[in-house]
């Protein structure tokens, strides 16, 4: 049915695009910022509905890290007390952060490329323009901010949640006391900062990865679905990237 | 033949359909006309079995077919060739594929002798040439034929068209129109057509239904159109844009 | 029910001036707090049930096998040509991920030989299927969605139904089919990639020299891990397939209709993928 439209972007296209769109909404939003009504709309919508989602995944990773961790110590040694600082420590620094992530780019970021397709092939963003307002800050403007600010804030919640998980499995499946499991002594203040990172850096790009798939949609429904699929896709594999980039940096570094 | 007894349908607090009871007979041309959102399609669908009526019975060769599941009306759905409003055909394929898939699904035939068939379709709407094109490179109306066709293709005893000369040129509209006489009269087959175009049918229409606010307005044959003094029927016959009809 | 019960309605507001103030509010509250969750949850119950249901019809349909099978080479074509790349790109980047994680831990505990153990487990076992299944549900299972969606809201489903044509043989028992096999071939050639991945990290990022890598890998014995996560891969591949016919057959209204459609899908799908994850891990370990 869409042989044509559903191709992967050439690779400089797709990075130069997102980039000059994130120029143009820094830059919007230096110029005026979004009214606090709309901002809280969107980080209602960013934020407080994500929450379940990712409850419910972080709570599964957590749920399956820990047993998994847990059966392979026992093959190798009786001991099971490193188990949860080391679980801990790969929640905050990677799979916290990364797997919050993806599920942002899931459902915020196939979000707003249907909204911005649906406008975008229904013509009211060209209608925006025609009326003087710039749909780049109007439109994409809040919903960058909120990805902005919620990121890091579902990281700590998708990390609780999932650490939460993580020791019920412990404790009541391997038995492991309380104190044990939750043992934040792999934990240092690097960590922190490395998880908080990559938080950021994903509430940077999805947003704008996703805003920029959902302008290019062209030509009714197929369009939109076009466009819905590429910002997850993009979006999920720019947060794979920029893991690895932080992380490798963050290796080089000695942190 | 094809009942419906007291239907009523509606969408959200939308009445469309309010106490519609009609028969189509067999091997006649039936026109049902009436203004645009009288619900005209929603009730071909019911004859297919698509929508179903908030109350009221729907009876086919004298079964009530009103409560069917989706299985058991799979199996009386082929004895209809119902073209929709607007053609869909399927857009992953080419025009001969379109045609030949209920060949190749129902008829067990290979894939060559299917796409054979298919070219016999295609010419009876005057297709043959663009077979293998995709239905997004031909244009509304050329669609529109070749949903025709494929709606044939089962040997139908019944073929419902919607609208089928909206949008076409009236060369093309008189082959339709052709296409209609000899389905009823050579073939022997019911047809039901829902028309806004006036000259297929004072052409071809063996009895014409009227519908208005939801009911059956007028039913006849088209001498009982033009006999007829009902300020609606005139203006709607007339076609002007004053008069007595609400829309 | 509880969202249910909480709405007493006009007759609930006649009897507040009876009521001691407080309670209203408490009531008003719990209403507020409550009537969200009921409605999740009943939604939730629609969700899962219309699944279900999908789920019965395809195995209907599959004993004995009859339906489309060009359409389903048809579909198997489409899967991995689309997906390919985004799972090679995609493992590549985990297996290098994970070592570099491991790599942390490695350089406090002196553990070298930990390495190609740690890095294939994780990948072999939990981290590849999963994200390989969550990269293919935003490829795949998104684009099944949209089309299915604008074969939905164009009437194409209808007329597959007129034409007396069951929708699910022609349409969703390909797609099933193809979805489940292509994911286990997808997670083979992407478990492979990430080892490719980690070998290189583990090289030229970590510094630890790759025959330890290869070393700790093959004596890690994770021939039962790599089952498992093949396993996951078929399993992952049915629930993608559900979900995104699923939401593709309920489409209404238009073409923002698809993208609240896809939008769904993959949340609903990674929601499964992480259930069935667990799911397969517990009764297999
Ligand atoms: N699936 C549907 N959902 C909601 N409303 C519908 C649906 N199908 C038809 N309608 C409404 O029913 C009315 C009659 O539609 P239709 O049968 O297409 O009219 P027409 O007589 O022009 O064919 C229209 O107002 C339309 O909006
Ligand atoms: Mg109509």
């Amino acid at each position: 049915m869409s042989r044509t439209a559903f191709r992967i972007p050439a690779p400089p296209e797709v990075v130069v695009a997102p980039a000059r769109l994130l120029g143009q909404v820094v830059r919007a939003l230096g110029h005026r910022f979004p009214p606090s009504d709309r901002l809280f709309t969107q980080m209602h919508n960013v934020g407080n509905n994500s929450a379940v989602f990712i409850s419910v995944t972080l709570g599964f990773l957590g749920l399956i890290l820990v047993y998994q961790g847990c059966v392979q110590t026992l093959k190798v040694l009786p001991d099971l007390s490193g188990v949860g600082a080391a679980f801990i420590f790969a929640m905050v620094r990677t799979f916290g952060p990364t797997i919050t992530g993806m599920m942002i780019a899931t459902r915020v970021g196939a979000g707003i490329a249907a909204e911005i397709g649906s406008m975008t092939v229904t013509d009211q963003i060209e209608a925006m323009k025609v009326a003087n307002s710039d749909p780049v800050s109007y439109i994409l403007g809040p919903r960058f901010v909120s990805c902005v600010v919620m990121t890091p804030i579902l990281w700590v919640f998708g990390t609780l949640v999932g650490v939460l998980f993580g020791y019920l499995m412990g404790h009541w499946r391997f038995g492991i006391a309380t104190q044990t499991f939750l043992d934040l002594g792999l934990v240092s203040y690097h960590d922190v900062v490395i998880g908080f990172l990559k938080a950021l850096s994903y509430g940077i790009v999805i947003p704008v990865l996703a805003a920029d798939a959902g302008f290019k949609a062209r030509g009714g429904s197929e369009g939109v679905g076009w466009a819905t699929t590429t910002a997850v896709v993009n979006a999920s594999f720019a947060v794979i990237v920029l893991d690895f980039v932080i992380s490798t940096l963050s290796f080089l570094l000695g942190y | 033949m094809i009942a419906f007894q007291g239907i009523h349908k509606s969408f959200g607090d939308k009445v469309v359909l309010s106490g519609i009871d009609l028969q189509i007979r067999d091997r006649e041309i039936t026109f049902i006309i009436g203004a645009s959102g009288t619900g005209k399609s929603v009730l071909m669908k019911m004859a297919a079995g698509l929508l179903t009526p908030d109350s009221g019975r729907v009876i086919v060769d004298g079964e009530d077919v009103t409560d069917f599941g989706e299985d058991r009306w799979q199996r009386i759905r082929t004895r209809y060739a119902l073209v929709f409003q607007h053609p869909n055909l399927f857009d992953s394929m080419t025009l001969r594929e379109n045609v030949a898939l209920p060949l190749r699904k129902h008829r067990g035939i290979s894939r060559k002798a299917a796409f054979f068939a298919a070219i016999e379709f295609l010419a009876m709407v005057g297709m043959e040439d663009k077979a293998d094109l995709m239905p997004d490179e031909v244009g509304p109306s050329q669609r529109k034929r070749v949903s025709i066709a494929r709606a044939l293709t089962l040997d139908p005893t019944c073929a419902i068209l919607d609208e089928p000369t909206t949008g076409l040129d009236v060369v093309a509209s008189r082959t339709i129109d052709d296409l209609i006489s000899r389905l009823a009269r050579e073939l022997g087959k019911t047809v039901v057509v829902v028309s806004h175009d006036l000259r297929s049918i004072f052409g071809v229409a063996d009895r014409i239904i009227f519908l208005y606010k939801g009911r059956v307005h007028l039913d006849g044959p088209s001498q009982a159109f033009h006999a007829s003094r009902d300020p609606v029927v005139r203006q709607f016959i007339g076609g002007e844009p004053d008069g007595p009809m609400e829309t | 029910m509880p969202g249910r019960s909480l709405d007493t309605g006009p007759a609930g507001a006649a009897a507040a001036s009876r009521r001691p103030r407080f309670l209203d509010a408490v009531s008003a509250a719990l209403a507020i707090a409550v009537r969200p969750v009921g409605k999740g949850f009943l939604d939730a119950c629609t969700i899962v049930g219309g699944m279900t249901l999908l789920q019965v019809r395809i195995f209907r349909a599959m004993i004995p096998p009859s339906f489309d099978y060009d359409e389903t080479l048809r579909q198997f074509e489409k899967v991995g040509v689309r997906s390919l790349a985004v799972v090679i790109m995609t493992s590549l980047f985990v297996g290098a991920l994970m070592l570099v994680q491991t790599g942390n831990f490695v350089r406090d505990t002196g553990a070298t030989s930990m390495v190609g153990w740690a890095t294939g487990l994780t990948v072999l076992a939990e981290v590849g299927p999963v994200l390989i299944g969550l990269m293919f549900s935003g490829r795949v299972g998104a684009n099944n969605t949209a089309e299915l969606g604008t074969m939905t809201i164009t009437e194409q489903v209808d007329a597959l139904r007129v034409l007396g044509i069951d929708p699910v043989r022609h349409l969703v028992v390909p797609r099933f089919v193809a979805m489940c096999v292509m994911l286990v071939l997808l997670t083979c050639i992407g478990d492979l990639f990430a080892i490719t991945g980690a070998a290189i990290a583990c090289q030229l990022i970590v510094g630890i020299d790759v025959r330890v890598f290869w070393q700790g890998l093959l004596e890690g014995h994770l021939v039962g891990e790599f089952v498992m996560g093949l396993v996951k891969g078929f399993f992952f591949g049915g629930a993608i397939s559900i979900v995104s016919c699923y939401w593709g057959l309920r489409v209404e209204g238009g073409a923002e209709g698809v993208g609240r459609a896809v939008n769904n899908s993959v949340v609903t799908s990674a929601i499964a993928i992480f259930v069935v994850n667990f799911l397969v891990t517990m009764l297999w370990v």
